[in-house]
């Protein structure tokens, strides 16, 4: 591996472990929610993370359908295995932070249920790419990440105006409801450390992913000369 | 051929095939005589009650049939290879994708309208809102899964788990149609509020992914 | 379930998925690295 990729794990592990020393230790205790509020600076970074990584997504998704590019490819398989992972991290530390204070798992919000959704679809993205055989997957899939991407300010809108419909419990938890700026510091501490998590998760993901398309790519020329003789 | 009379040719051809094998729309009847048995156990089906939840298990019912009828559709083209056919015909590919739309569109509102009465007749339903905003809604609903299904169906032709891969895609992303079909059916049938914000939300899906899918239809039917 | 407690299970559960994910990643790796010089071996 090159030595500037090194550096740069080695970068980010330090960054994650400055960036939760604070959000633990530095960070000022929230008045109504107390300690478990810090699990804010873990959660909502995983958030955006996800967010980018699916952009990510729709871009590449988008290059590849224009230019069937095997890199675009590659990265659109990256960026959304990666975004389910911290997807995924977002609704398991969702209800565990709700749970104690306001005694519920989960409710249906608007963000809730576009987070699940969200998951929802990119998890359909990932069945397919792996369980579709057939030379459409990759196009099939660059279709998903596109309609799905496109589908998430609607999903977003249509909940919210559900929720004004049959209201419902809040979690309040999150929404940048006027920051203590002591707390923003540290929030984008976190915030820089996940991301540098993300892009590390991405490269090795990408890299995975043309290893094996090249492996592929071998297999099926030597299937071809084997024939041939 | 000009785009205008494949699509229409394509279109009448589909229809007269639907309409000869009758397999499709018999299991699909079937199947909403099952759910309405099977849902009014779940609670007792007097008029007011029925009003609040049969907007749901309606378009449940719904659901299942257009994913029925899109499955259909294309593997019939897959068997009788027609698909390679229309990519060397110099016909522009949305004309046939539009008129694929057409015709499972007309198919599964045929559907629908043979399921309704079954609804209405199991569950007591009188409708407190106009009708004709119903058929609107159901109009809109069934095109905006209707058109995604059809794309999708098209992607998922010579996948492995075809059947299977259909449903799966298709759910999540019409996930904000298929509230805006539920919600707007229990406002109307309960007559508490307005539909009017989930029916503006299903013409805004509807012009959005039909042209998405237009614009990508001809460079994804060109992939092999 | 105490709020320090649901703290610390959120933070672990970061952990434990991203670890989870690496793990994976790594298996992956591995696994093609092996067939890679399988076919370099045999070509």
């Amino acid at each position: 591996m090159k030595p500037f990729s090194i550096a740069f794990i080695v970068l980010t592990l330090g960054l994650l472990a400055f960036s939760t020393y604070q959000a633990l230790f530095v960070a000022p205790t929230e008045q109504t929610m107390g300690e478990v509020q810090r699990i804010f600076y873990y959660h909502v970074p995983s958030a955006w993370v996800a967010g980018v990584c699916f952009f990510v997504n729709f871009l590449a998704s988008i290059a590849y359908i224009v230019k069937r590019n095997e890199k675009a490819d590659a990265l659109a398989a990256a960026s959304a295995e990666v975004g389910v992972v911290f997807c995924t991290i977002v609704l398991l530390t969702g209800p565990i932070w709700a749970r104690p204070v306001w005694g519920i798992w989960w409710t249906w919000d608007a963000r809730l249920t576009t987070t699940l959704v969200l998951w929802l679809i990119y998890v359909s993205y990932l069945i397919v790419r792996r369980f579709a055989a057939g030379s459409q997957t990759q196009i099939l899939a660059a279709v998903i990440g596109i309609f799905g991407f496109v589908d998430v300010p609607i999903v977003y809108m249509s909940i919210r105006w559900f929720r004004t419909q049959h209201p419902s419990p809040v979690m309040a938890g999150g929404e940048n409801s006027g920051l203590d700026p002591a707390m923003l510091h540290v929030f984008f501490w976190n915030l820089l450390a996940f991301t540098c998590v993300g892009i590390i998760f991405i490269g090795l993901r990408y890299r995975l992913q043309t290893m094996e398309d090249t492996l592929e790519a071998e297999h099926a020329q030597l299937a071809l000369e084997g024939g041939s003789q | 051929m000009s785009s205008l009379s494949l699509a229409r040719a394509t279109l009448l051809k589909d229809l007269r095939m639907e309409w000869r094998s009758k397999d499709a729309i018999n299991s699909m009847l079937f199947f909403s005589l099952l759910v309405v048995v099977i849902f009014s156990f779940a609670f007792n089906p007097t008029a007011e009650e029925s009003r609040l939840i049969v907007g749901g298990l309606i378009w449940v019912a719904f659901l299942f049939a257009a994913v029925v009828a899109l499955n259909q559709t294309w593997a019939r083209e897959l068997r009788n290879q027609v698909l390679d056919a229309y990519r060397v015909s110099p016909a522009p590919a949305n004309a046939l994708f539009v008129a694929k739309v057409l015709g499972n569109f007309l198919f599964v509102v045929v559907l629908e309208a043979l399921m309704a009465p079954l609804f209405v007749v199991f569950y007591q339903l009188r409708s407190v809102g106009p009708v004709w905003q119903l058929v609107i809604i159901a109009l809109l609903g069934t095109w905006a899964l209707v058109v995604n299904g059809t794309f999708f169906a098209a992607l998922s032709i010579r996948t492995r788990n075809r059947e299977i891969m259909l449903p799966l895609i298709l759910f999540p992303i019409s996930i904000p149609a298929l509230l805006a079909m539920v919600d707007s059916t229990t406002a109307v049938l309960t007559g508490e509020s307005s539909p009017d914000f989930w029916m503006k939300l299903l013409v805004v899906y509807d012009v959005i992914f039909t042209a998405v899918c237009l614009l990508l239809f001809e460079s994804v039917l060109n992939a092999e | 379930m105490s709020g320090v407690f649901a703290l610390k299970a959120a933070y672990a559960v970061t952990w434990i998925v991203q670890l989870l994910y690496l793990r994976y990643l790594l298996t992956r790796f591995r696994r093609v690295r092996r067939e890679i010089n399988d076919l370099k071996r045999h070509s």
